[in-house]
């Protein structure tokens, strides 16, 4: 009843919304279309289009990720269009726009000189940068990611990812990211909509997004729209580039750490592309020699997408990517790689298509999402798994765009499909051996209305019902955004679910094994979002920004504490809260760019576990979680001389905190008179109070220097010297309660790399 | 140039940062020497206590000596008794030391173990105090004839001064074997007629359903003519007070947390005492009889009676030879 009820007031809003923009017609023109760099038939994201008529009015916006844009509520008349962009030459003409009419205009844009003088149509998306974060949300462009150092060439979306404030890595090893006291499982992480379970490769500098397969990425470190759900913490949302529609085009490059591959070309010129990368570690045979150690890891990444230009008013795509990992987290020395046998593997697979359609007869945009999304990971001993654990998810959706005058209308449905299955060997986390099949709909719908002096309003309502467990949940969100001047205020907020959950022991941080299940304890897992920042520009060279977050969770499911040294008990149910602050100061004076980010977090789990209480004395325990680095420091300096690139970045974190203990006994079961001749007893732990202690702090310095050569006019060899962790620092990774043992972060490992562009 | 010089400030910084590495350890200091577990019991010779040095590591070199003295006192009488080291090996093939003594604990009287290792003035030590004799209270057995064929017996057996339910309780009937002039006991159940034993006010009272009983016991035993009833038997296991886990259960997942039913100062576990108290009696000869048993007694006479006959008959056939 509930669901039809739900689905009624979705066709009701739809048929209100319909008549809504047919009623905004009436009389008045609308100019849409896409925007694409001339030279390889990219969508252009950002790019300034404005309208202008006789009398000096003018009406404007800037292109999305797809390059699209949609100008609604303009009167008949002459129009002089102009559409800049930075690096670009302008583009401009004159459009006769009559009543009633819809017209959809792409063009393209050629890259040369810019024109810095241009009227700069602010959203919310259009800029990038290292300080440029608006609400939560920072978009991250390829050639960003490039400023950062990293051992290979190819570039990767995490080691961007990783200087952000308020994103916490589990280490050089394990792929693990806490976004804003988040854990891993609760970031939603999309690429061209399909769902990516687990991205990040076991050694932190890769993801199985490497740059130059990227468009633009946006990372909403809380306060996210309706658009977005099923996830409590963040979302990284991944938009794939096209191939390149013009020439056959690729790149090759080999380092100690990975060698990739990527090939693209017109399949149809002008029309259809296609793109290939493919990415595998070398790590064994390169970097493992260089520092003379066992970095027992292997990985690779594949990818591939075919985009087609259906006609002037569509569009279609279908990307796949597959991801592979298995390592031995931690065996960073011969002794380690030969006692420690469990291993962890996890695949990633995804498949998906995207079709982007404008109806010639409303002025709205519309998308229809369909993927398939899995990932598999299992633990244990090579060859004879102890866990394995799957998760499948199938999902339809579709979204579509309104454009009235100033204000854009986006709704959305969506059905998904989740199949959970672990072979778990016994206890974990709470879960035994099981099959699960979780349905669910939903339906959205928010706006971004320009209410004028520089204030937008983003209102939404997400609604997500799982008929299979007979639960809904109404979701309000709202962002808002205020520029004046050179300032931008923003705020966001809102309220989560996450139905299907991950879970991870975190008490042993060398096993990333995550079984995915639906809410195991019974209550959904809920989180409240507030958030609110400022942003200014006092110079064109220098951007600064501040952003405050607090979050509220509820219904967590965290491990038992258990004296018993092992990680297969129970769960208990926990809520948390999650308090902090960014500060963020760019400045960008060429030859020069840099940033320096500053995070203070604080993450607090309040726990409670009856068991507990004649150890701690009290059932409750509060504590702060193994991710809980309370400040942050990122610096990044970037200088191109000479034909030259140095990239320099420095990261400091304070420490992670790790559970103490008075040490080890046995315990032996005294339930009457007993033979204590007979029982040997089990193992225990005598646990401190729940993560009492803290690591010490960490801090690494990266550098890279390369230099690129032209080879012909279409070919450049690239050649790049760097060095990881260039003091050799001895960061501690964890340490091993059960065997004291020391394991540390990767120590200096020099890298060369060489990159063939043709 | 002055953004550079900054980052060249911020490089040699991190490089002097680099030389102080610093070590961190999970074990915490702390007084809690050694885990103890055992139980001193009413019934044993030598008494036994399990002694596990709290150590650092998660695997124990169980077989290395205890340099430590170990222990215990009598409170009441102030007998002080040194304990002796041995290196047991248990059931599941590990090793540890079990500390022993020779000596019969009484009850009401409270122990307090001691352990001190040498050259440190930390003591981790334990009390416990041997449950008190309780005082058994035999009530005459309630028989009914029903229609002259019905038999329903019952007996109470009251126990005074007990605080707490036993933590078991033994009921057992004696025979003896005219044949080979022997004694069984055979052990049953303790089930009582109304439910669980019942506690008020220091006495506890324990009913039998002696029916029950008799049907139960010629199912084990062959009651024939040559076997009579001795006597009946009760025999109680009392823990101390302090044995007594949380929410009634002893629960490994909550026994486990440290502190958890501890007595212990300066270490964790637990020390624990024992008692055990009997009692016996006879039933009335015509319960017993209702009861379809052979009295003791009666047995005893008839049989006198057939050995006097036979005695005689055997006199007699001498006396005609």
């Amino acid at each position: 009843m509930r669901l039809t009820r739900s689905l009624r007031f979705v066709v009701l809003m739809t048929v209100l919304l319909v008549l809504g923009t047919m009623q905004v017609l009436a009389q008045n023109a609308v100019l849409r279309g896409f925007a694409k760099d001339a030279s390889d038939g990219q969508p252009l994201q950002g790019v300034n289009i404005v309208l202008t008529d006789d009398g000096g009015a003018f009406l404007g916006t800037a292109t999305d990720r797809d390059g699209f844009y949609a100008i609604s509520r303009i009167p008949p008349g002459r129009y002089y269009m102009r559409a800049s962009f930075i690096g670009y030459q302008p583009f401009a003409d004159t459009l006769d726009l009559a009543a009633d009419e819809i017209r959809t205009y792409n063009f393209d844009i050629t890259f040369g000189s810019a024109d810095l003088e241009e009227i700069v149509i602010e959203s919310e998306r259009e800029t990038a940068g290292a300080a440029a974060v608006t609400g939560g949300l920072q978009s991250i462009r390829p050639q960003d990611i490039q400023l950062v150092p990293s051992p290979d060439l190819s570039g990767d979306l995490v080691t961007y990812l990783v200087t952000l404030p308020g994103v916490v890595s589990g280490g050089d090893q394990g792929g693990q990211l806490f976004i804003r006291g988040g854990e891993p499982t609760q970031n939603l992480v999309l690429m061209d909509g399909m769902l990516v379970y687990q991205p990040f490769h076991l050694i932190g500098f890769y993801s199985a997004f490497p740059s130059s397969i990227l468009n633009v990425s946006d990372v909403y470190a809380g306060g996210f729209g309706a658009r977005y759900g099923g996830r409590l913490s963040s979302v990284i949302d991944v938009s794939t580039r096209n191939g390149n529609k013009r020439r056959f085009a690729g790149e090759v490059s080999v380092a100690p750490f990975i060698s990739a591959a990527l090939v693209e070309g017109p399949i149809v010129p002008g029309r259809v592309s296609a793109l290939v990368s493919g990415r595998f570690s070398v790590i064994d045979q390169g970097a493992s020699n260089l520092i003379d150690d066992p970095l027992p890891y292997d990985f690779n990444d594949q990818f591939a997408k075919i985009h087609a230009d259906l006609s002037q008013n569509s569009q279609a795509s279908i990307s796949a990517l597959r991801s592979y990992d298995k390592g031995i987290i931690g065996a960073l020395d011969e002794a380690q790689a030969d006692s420690v046998k469990n291993q962890v593997i996890w695949k990633n697979q995804a498949l998906g298509g995207r079709f982007i359609l404008l109806p010639t007869t409303i002025p709205v945009q519309a998308e229809i999402l369909i993927s398939a999304s899995s990932i598999e990971n299992t633990f244990g001993p090579e060859n004879a798994p102890s866990r394995t654990s799957r998760a499948q998810e199938i999902n339809v959706a579709a979204n579509v765009t309104h454009f009235i005058g100033s204000m854009d209308i986006t709704w959305g449905i969506y059905g998904r499909f989740n199949e959970l299955e672990s072979q778990l060997g016994g206890l974990f986390q709470n879960l035994q051996d099981d099959k699960e099949f979780v349905s669910e709909a939903g339906a959205y719908i928010e706006t971004e209305l320009a209410v004028g002096r520089g204030v937008r309003v983003e209102p939404g309502v997400r609604l997500q019902s799982f008929p299979s467990k007979g639960r809904n949940f109404l979701e309000p969100r709202l962002r808002l955004v205020w520029d004046v001047g050179v300032h931008r205020l923003s705020a966001a907020g809102g309220i989560y679910h996450q139905e299907i959950v991950g879970l991870t022991d975190r008490r042993d941080a060398g096993d990333v094994f995550t079984a995915w299940t639906s809410s195991p304890l019974g209550e959904v897992p809920e989180a409240i979002h507030v958030l609110g920042g400022y942003q200014v520009r006092p110079a064109s060279w220098l951007r600064l920004a501040v952003e405050g977050y607090y979050k509220q969770l509820s219904n967590l499911s965290i491990a038992e504490w258990s004296a018993f040294p092992r990680f297969t008990t129970g769960l208990q149910p926990a809520d948390g809260t999650v308090l902090g602050f960014d500060g963020r100061l760019e400045i960008t004076a060429d030859p020069f760019y840099g940033f320096i980010n500053y995070g203070y977090s604080e993450v607090e789990y309040d726990a409670k576990q009856t068991e507990v209480q004649y150890w701690f004395g009290t059932s409750a325990l509060t504590f702060s979680p193994p991710h809980d680095r309370r400040h942050q420091l990122n610096a990044l300096g970037s200088l191109r001389l000479f034909g030259f690139g140095l990239n320099v970045r420095w990261q400091f974190g304070s420490g992670l905190p790790f559970s103490e203990a008075l040490g080890f006994d046995e315990f032996v079961l005294l339930n009457g008179p007993t033979d204590v001749l007979e029982e040997g007893g089990d193992t225990r732990v005598l646990y401190g109070a729940p993560y009492s202690g803290r690591l010490p702090t960490y801090h690494r310095l990266d550098v890279s220097l390369d230099r690129r050569f032209a080879v012909s006019q279409n070919a450049a060899l690239t050649l790049q010297a760097s060095a990881t962790n260039a003091y050799d620092r001895t960061n501690l990774f964890y340490i091993d309660l059960f065997t004291l043992d020391r394991l540390d972060q990767l120590p200096l490992i020099p890298s060369f790399g060489v990159k063939l562009e043709f | 140039m002055r953004l550079m010089r900054f980052f060249l400030c911020a490089l040699v910084l991190s490089l002097l940062l680099s030389a102080c590495e610093e070590s961190v350890s999970p074990i915490l200091e702390s007084d809690q020497q050694f885990t103890i577990f055992g139980t001193l019991d009413m019934d044993q010779d030598t008494q036994f206590v399990r002694v596990i040095p709290i150590r650092p590591t998660l695997v124990a070199d169980a077989g290395a000596p205890l340099d430590v003295t170990f222990t215990s006192t009598d409170l009441i009488d102030g007998q002080r008794l040194a304990w002796r080291d041995s290196t047991v090996q248990f059931a599941d093939g590990t090793v540890g030391h079990v500390f022993y003594a020779p000596v019969r604990v009484r009850p009401g009287h409270t122990y307090r173990i001691e352990i001190q290792p040498s050259g440190s003035s930390i003591i981790t030590s334990a009390e416990t105090t041997v449950p008190a004799q309780p005082e058994a209270v035999i009530m005459p057995e309630v028989l009914q004839i029903v229609f002259t064929t019905q038999v329903r017996a019952r007996q109470q057996i009251l126990w005074e001064g007990l605080d707490e339910e036993p933590f078991s309780i033994e009921q057992w009937y004696r025979f003896f074997s005219i044949e080979d002039f022997s004694f069984r006991d055979v052990q049953l159940p303790y089930v009582p007629l109304n439910g669980l034993a019942e506690g008020q006010a220091d006495v506890w009272e324990m009913d039998l359903n002696l029916v029950r009983d008799r049907d139960t016991l010629s199912t084990m035993i062959d009651l024939n003519a040559s076997t009579a009833l001795a006597g009946l038997g009760m025999t109680i296991t009392l823990l101390d007070d302090a044995f007594a886990p949380p929410g009634g259960e002893f629960d490994p997942d909550v026994l486990a947390q440290p502190g958890t039913l501890s007595n212990v100062e300066n270490g964790f576990g637990f020390i624990g005492s024992v008692g055990r108290f009997s009692v016996e009696w006879l039933l009335a000869d015509t319960t017993a009889r209702a009861l379809r048993y052979i009295p003791l007694g009666t047995a005893l006479r008839e049989d006198a009676a057939e050995m006097l006959k036979g005695l005689k008959q055997e006199t007699a056939i001498g006396n005609r030879r």
